[in-house]
């Protein structure tokens, strides 16, 4: 009972010791924030006057420490296809603030195309913040927005870009990364467990003697050694063939991800 | 009318004449003999012209003392020139319960080679290699509770038929085009051969971990010598609580491990081999009532015992070292904390 409580113990201290290791720190961009270049580009003027929501996007962007734009696609946009999407949000975004820097450019695609294709794209430390929640914000964002076959009304524009900012201050308030603590977590109780285990059976009795030392071999006699060859049969079996396909790709200083509508 | 009572010649126990098999059987050992047999080995030990030398039975006798440990219950044999004062097992002192007869006087001895100090490096060199055993462990205190001492031993020369039978296969495999083709062979293996075991020993004493005494084997039985009450002074001696009948089971098993080493050797050059038909058969045994020296020392910890003991004569040592949970627990934390902040770091920057 003893040895259960103090393995449950250390399995506590080391999930503990995990989680604060995991709550990372910020770390400070090599580059400042370019408040000014944080802003809302709206392409069809569906949202007016973007003062209001540029103030947001500014607050938001020097709350954590990196930059923002907000790219709202216009009818010229219609005819992008998602590929193209991806590298044009990264191309403005590197236009904007520069190659290199930390910051986010989310792409809400109201130009009209079916499906629509909204596109959230990191860069610099924002990318250690947003990895894997690209679509889970684009998701959410979107949810303010008309499917792509309706029209597209100021207030659903304005309404998915607050719930954009809202969603990604409060991922930024809470950056501990659960999987990576799962699986570090996972390594250190599977070292514990491993390493206890295996010195535990070395502390065991070794029986270690050969009862065959014992036989007198000069006494020791065959009085019947026969091996008859009683029958020989051939099998045949087909060979299974199997085919493997696959293949990496990889980017360079952008990481991101979206949803349709 | 004299009768006589056959005794088997295995492990000692009444033999019994079994009229479906017309044999006599042994309900203890499970063995079977011809009468003929038995009724050759009674004519050849009454036709015996041995003796027993009672010279020295009455010497054993007047200078044996026997101690008992009312703590653990363990007798222990001492001359009449030293006196035992504490129990080699359970470290309590003992007293002197009296004499012994003669039936408890070995045969033989082997006397220990391995001095005192001999003995200590051994155990020292064993220990350091062990992190986790508790720290008194390692103390000098625990060193002074290595007592020398002869442990009585039962050998055993067993006269063993082996009768196995076999299939063996050959396989062969080769690849054409799209086809895997398998050819199997298969032979009828037939062994039967006489086999003699020498010198099989099993302790008699009950306390001491069986397993423990054959983890020293062997001992090399050319030391052997008669007998001789010289050999204790300055060791002490276990009186055996187990007979021939006891430990017979024990040797039954080794000698049949011993003869399927001899018989499996000889089958070779198969691919697989299933036995269909396996016979061991104890024919006869001889026995030996033998004093072979060890090492002894015990340890208790957390309420169990823990056993230790060195060959007196070829230094091998076998013994199960106490663990300390808490301290390994201890060290298995650190190296999982590290593995997982080096886990994080990496993840950090990898993922």
């Amino acid at each position: 009972m003893k040895k259960i409580i103090l393995i449950i113990v250390n399995i506590i201290i080391i999930a503990f010791i995990g989680v604060m290791i995991s709550i990372k720190a910020f770390p400070k961009s090599e580059y400042p924030v370019d408040i000014e270049k944080c802003v809302c580009v709206d392409v069809n003027g569906i949202l007016g006057d973007t003062g209001s929501i540029n103030d947001s996007i500014r607050k938001t962007a020097e709350k954590l420490g990196f930059n923002i734009m907000i790219y709202v696609a216009g009818s010229a946009d219609a005819d992008k296809t998602d590929y193209e999407i991806e590298r044009y949000s990264e191309n403005i975004y590197d236009d904007n603030f520069g190659a290199g820097t930390s910051g986010l450019i989310y792409y809400i695609d109201v130009s009209g195309r079916s499906p629509a294709y909204d596109y959230l794209s990191a860069s610099g430390f924002a990318r250690d913040i947003y990895r894997n929640k690209y679509s889970d914000i684009t998701e959410y964002a979107g949810k303010s927005l008309p499917p792509s076959t309706e029209p597209v009304k100021k207030e659903h524009v304005s309404n998915a870009i607050n719930a954009f900012l809202r969603d990604i201050e409060s991922y930024a308030k809470s950056p501990v990364d659960y999987t990576l603590i799962l699986l570090c977590f996972g390594i250190g109780v599977a070292t514990f467990i491993i390493l206890f285990f295996a010195i535990k059976y070395r502390y065991r009795f070794k029986h270690g003697q050969d009862s065959a030392v014992y036989v007198a071999g000069d006494k020791t006699h065959f009085t019947n050694e026969q091996d008859i060859f009683i029958r020989e049969y051939t099998t045949k079996t087909k060979i299974q063939t199997s085919s493997h396909s696959g293949g990496s790709h990889g980017g360079g200083g952008h990481s991101g991800g979206g949803s349709h509508r | 009318m004299e009768s006589t009572e056959y005794k088997c010649p295995n492990c000692s126990a009444g033999l019994t004449f079994m009229p479906e098999t017309q044999k006599f059987g042994c309900e203890y050992c499970s063995s079977e003999f011809e009468v003929a047999y038995i009724q050759q080995l009674y004519a050849d030990e009454e036709n015996a012209t041995g003796t027993v030398d009672t010279a020295e039975i009455q010497d054993f006798e007047e200078h044996t003392n026997l101690y008992h440990c009312a703590s653990c219950g363990a007798d222990i044999m001492a001359d009449d020139e030293q006196t035992a004062l504490f129990c080699y097992y359970c470290h309590n002192p003992v007293i002197l319960s009296g004499k012994l007869t003669g039936e408890y006087k070995p045969d033989k001895i082997i006397g220990f080679k391995l001095t005192r100090e001999q003995a200590e490096n051994r155990f020292k060199e064993w220990v350091k290699k062990r992190w986790f055993v508790p720290k008194d462990f390692k103390t000098d205190e625990q060193l002074e509770k290595m007592t020398g001492l002869y442990v009585p031993f039962w050998t055993a020369d067993c006269d063993m038929k082996a009768d196995v039978e076999a299939i063996g296969k050959k396989i062969r495999t080769w690849t054409s085009g799209d086809y895997k083709y398998t050819n199997t062979k298969e032979y009828a293996i037939a062994r039967k051969a006489d086999i003699i075991t020498e010198g099989i020993p099993a302790d008699g004493e009950s306390k001491i971990e069986d397993l423990l005494m054959e983890s020293i084997e062997p001992f090399d039985y050319d030391d052997l010598k008669d007998f001789s009450m010289s050999y204790f002074s300055g060791f002490f001696a276990d009186k055996f609580d187990m007979g021939k009948a006891d430990v017979f089971p024990r040797i039954k098993q080794r000698a049949t491990q011993a003869g399927k080493k001899v018989i499996d050797s000889s089958i070779f050059g198969y691919d697989s081999v299933i036995y269909s038909h396996e016979n061991y058969r104890i024919l006869g045994t001889k026995w030996q009532h033998i004093m072979l020296p060890v090492w002894f020392m015990t340890y208790r910890y957390k309420d169990k015992v823990y056993e230790f003991a060195v060959n007196g004569q070829t230094g091998k040592l076998a013994g199960t070292p106490p663990l300390d949970s808490a301290k390994l627990a201890l060290f298995s934390s650190a190296i999982g904390l590290a593995v997982t902040a080096v886990s994080f770091l990496i993840g950090g920057f990898l993922i």
